[in-house]
């Protein structure tokens, strides 16, 4: 019995065995079936361009005549924020519009995801999933920078393969030169293009959001106010300011709350600071607000030391105290939710944007007010607003000239463009008079991308609601952004990664209550500062500043 | 001196009794109230939620929710049939796959089921990360962007194979196996003919649990699925949620301008389809409630 049992062990013994060399040679053979996937384009599907032309030297590769295309590689291309249920019809006038260009492309759009796709499309990325050859990028979703940096985009200006000069040279001109630089990094191949940028509102400006007819409504003049074309951050100390917001619970009753402000966004416009690049809404890097490129101080300090911010937080507790401001804004998970719903309600009296141009219109016409955004800085140019939205090659994708093909057609080609950003002619879409776009609302409901996050918007015809020169004044409003200093800066949180974390909870702890204005400023700047310093704020702060010298210093 | 109860058979006084129904009553109460008071936000006004938040008594009631999530046309539909065939079919292959395998562990004639229970102990245990496990299923198996990307993956679960062997052991006679063996019967029609008819609460209670893995995934189709026609309801709830909350932290990046807000669901519309989505599986509770508890406990014995 018992050399039935030995000889029983010794036969699943060897089974074990057998089973972990099966798995490991089967490991084996998908690792070295894997790693020769970031190539260039399969061969036999498509292009016959030619791809023996490179170089060693860091010189810009003399672009290349593309060779004669006998078939179309099909590009998969993942977008952000789009709400589409149908694109067949997109898609056959995209592709036919493709064969026109000869561009031996055709496109297969993934729209998975919506405003949420850096999610799945990060998942894709990080198991190597070569069915993907562009994806959507930026500051914010799929990021950009952290995804450059660990080598899943490909550099499109690598010496060796010189994509962006070989077939990117129409993209390049139609794009201005400080959004290439946003979307140029330190990657593993070197310093450079990882990404191409989308080229739409890069310049953002923090701005009031007035709501007027309520204002009208209580007797209060807009200009007496407000400056439309001025510099109004000084409004928020204004006894005009707080006298009708008096007037409107006095008008509309206890529940109506007049201050509608996004908790740490409010405080950092009104105390004209830049984007806190470490994530905690610590640090303050003030400009001045006529003129965002001159740093008032050209150091990063921390908000709680910071007179602009403290004399802003005390103004926002003194407007809490008097039942100003809605109590559901200091809690987090629900402040985002009431201030949308409320702002779309119109029930509020002042609040607070980030500006995007021609918001004005779109935020009258469905708030059903008249809705006015006087400015609180000039326009601006930061390092998350020049990047705030791009494509960029997947390092695993095997079509990757055929990729640059496309992305060149689509950020020039007018037609092109607007059949993938408004959809197809007669069917979406018709031109008026002026040749501008009438949107079919009913079929669009099932076609409806992200306008701004598909490409370059500049290429587009406007629609009947931008009216005609729309893209012209458009241009005009970026051209008066005005970078801000750390306009390039980008933080590397690697060296004080578990600082920033254990601080997370302090900021988790104090922030939006004292943003908000829920708490005494008086006590707990104290409490929360020493929470800070306790949890090494003073490292993070020091590690920030020198990294900030040496990119001064770079630059 | 303690009442002792007449009627129970046990030494649990009339008080102790009644505080234990309270205690359990209670803790039966606090798992409801939040399924209602997802119904109650479902049946809610927008206005009402606007100004006065969550509450069990809203200002005005309205069925506008409901009506909004039947009014988005063939994607819910779509979704739902979805859900409907990854659950039926996974559920199905899922039950037969760990019956097999449970069977032969169960066997104390089968040479094999110990390395087999480790193989399968082994993975409880040990998992391959989530990268290798995506590579393998999409690159290797070539799963990716289809139903079976759904139902594969997910058809054993090593749990319900160890509650499945723990009943055949406890409550299928060795005797009937011997007698059906005897009588000529082969494994399978052993298995099918004599096992299975008397192990229905066990197959009762793994079919249900498979059931609610398959109903509540969307993890899967996160990882998987590409094609807004194949995604199950769970998902769509899931992309819904994430596209509001991550559009809302990231809103003064996005431009405001760009979004048209009134096209988002509100908070009554994601309630009514959590509502949507749990009554489905919530019917399911009664056809396989007698053999549940049978089956989760039968086999818990060693004699």
């Amino acid at each position: 019995m018992k050399k039935l049992m030995r000889k029983e062990k010794g036969v699943s013994g060897k089974l074990l065995l057998l089973l972990l060399v099966m798995m490991v040679t089967v490991m084996f053979i998908v690792a070295c079936d894997d790693a020769e996937t970031p190539t260039t384009d399969t061969p036999g599907t498509t292009d016959t361009t030619d791809v023996a032309d490179t170089t060693d030297t860091d010189e810009p590769t003399e672009p290349t005549e593309p060779t004669e295309i006998t078939d179309a590689t099909e590009v998969t291309i993942w977008f952000m924020g789009a709400s589409v249920e149908d694109d067949a019809a997109v898609i056959e006038a995209a592709n036919a519009r493709l064969a026109e260009l000869g561009a031996g492309v055709t496109i297969n759009p993934i729209w998975t995801g919506g405003w949420a796709m850096g999610d799945p499309a990060q998942v894709a990325l990080d198991t190597g999933d070569n069915s993907i050859d562009i994806f959507w990028t930026g500051s914010w979703g799929l990021n950009f920078w952290t995804n450059a940096s660990v080598g899943n985009f490909i550099r499109l200006d690598n010496p060796d393969n010189d994509l962006l000069a070989r077939y990117g040279q129409d993209m390049y001109a139609a794009v201005p030169e400080a959004l290439w630089d946003a979307f140029t990094t330190d990657g593993p191949l070197g310093f450079g293009i990882y990404g191409i940028p989308g080229y739409k509102d890069y310049a953002q400006m923090y701005a009031w959001d007035v709501n007027n007819t309520r204002l009208e409504e209580l007797g209060f003049d807009f200009d007496e106010l407000f400056d439309e074309n001025g510099i109004n951050y000084a409004v928020f100390f204004d006894p005009q300011f707080e006298a009708a917001m008096v007037a409107a619970k006095e008008m509309y009753g206890d529940t109506f709350f007049p201050l509608l402000i996004e908790p740490e966004t409010f405080v950092r416009a009104a105390s004209n600071a830049d984007l806190d690049l470490t994530g905690l809404s610590a640090f303050h890097f003030s400009f001045d607000p006529s003129n965002p490129a001159n740093p008032v101080d050209p150091t990063i300090g921390l908000n709680l030391e910071n007179e602009d911010f403290l004399a802003v937080i005390d103004r926002l507790h003194h407007f809490w105290n008097q039942g100003f401001i809605d109590p559901r804004l200091a809690i987090p998970g629900e402040s985002s939710t009431v201030l949308v719903e409320t702002a779309i309600a119109g029930e509020y009296l002042f609040s607070q944007v980030v500006y995007a141009y021609g918001h004005t219109a779109a935020a009258s016409d469905l708030r059903g007010i008249d809705a006015r955004f006087p400015p609180m800085s000039r326009p601006l140019v930061s390092s998350v607003s020049a990047a705030g939205s791009g494509f960029a090659i997947s390092v695993y994708s095997q079509n990757q000239e055929a990729a640059m093909r496309f992305m060149n057609a689509w950020y020039t080609d007018n037609q092109l463009a607007v059949i993938l950003s408004e959809g197809v002619e007669g069917i979406h879409w018709n031109a008026d008079a002026d040749g501008l776009i009438v949107l079919d609302h009913d079929a669009r409901a099932g076609y409806a991308p992200w306008r701004f996050g598909m490409g370059n918007i500049f290429v587009l015809t406007p629609r009947d609601t931008d009216g005609v020169g729309y893209f012209d004044r458009f241009q005009a409003y970026n051209a008066a952004g005005t970078g801000t200093s750390l306009l390039g800066f980008t933080f590397d949180s690697e060296p004080v990664g578990l600082e920033i974390a254990s601080l997370q909870g302090v900021v988790d702890q104090f922030h939006q209550s004292l943003t908000v204005g829920a708490i005494d400023p008086a006590t707990a700047v104290e409490e929360y500062l020493s929470a800070l310093r306790a949890n090494g704020i003073d490292v993070v702060l020091a590690e920030l500043n020198a990294q900030l010298q040496a990119f001064y210093a770079a630059r | 001196m303690t009442t002792k109860s007449k009627f129970r058979g046990n030494n649990i006084g009339r008080l102790g009794e009644a505080g234990i129904h309270i205690l359990v009553g209670g803790f039966a109460l606090l798992c409801i109230i939040p399924f209602i008071f997802i119904i109650i936000i479902a049946f809610s006004s927008a206005e009402s939620l606007r100004t006065v938040g969550y509450t069990f008594f809203p200002t005005e009631w309205t069925t506008a929710s409901f009506r909004a999530a039947f009014d988005m046309g063939d994607q819910l539909w779509r979704s739902f049939f979805n859900s409907v065939i990854v659950t039926v079919v996974g559920t199905f292959f899922s039950v037969l796959i760990t019956l097999l395998y449970a069977y032969g562990l169960s066997r104390p004639d089968y040479p094999l089921r110990k390395p087999f229970a480790f193989f399968l102990f082994f993975t409880m245990v040990f998992g391959g990360g989530l990268v290798p496990t995506v590579v393998v299923i999409r690159n290797v198996l070539g799963l990716s962007n289809s139903l079976s990307a759904l139902i594969i993956p997910a058809l054993i679960i090593p749990f319900h194979v160890i509650i499945m062997r723990t009943f055949l052991k406890g409550s299928v006679p060795e005797a009937l196996i011997e007698s059906a063996r005897l009588d000529g019967a082969g494994e399978f029609r052993t298995l099918f003919s004599i096992v299975v008819p008397i192990s229905k609460p066990g197959i009762a209670t793994v079919s249900l649990l498979t059931a609610i893995n398959y109903w509540n995934d969307w993890f899967l189709s996160l990882l998987f699925i590409r094609d807004r026609e194949l995604f199950p309801l769970q998902y769509l709830l899931m992309e819904m949620q994430q596209n509001i909350e991550f559009l809302r932290r990231n809103l003064a990046l996005v431009g405001a301008a760009n979004v048209n807000f009134a096209d988002l669901p509100g908070e009554g519309l994601r309630m009514a389809l959590a509502v949507i989505i749990v009554i489905p599986i919530a019917f399911a509770y009664p056809f396989f409630q007698r053999y549940i508890i049978s089956g989760l406990t039968i086999g818990a014995v060693k004699e």
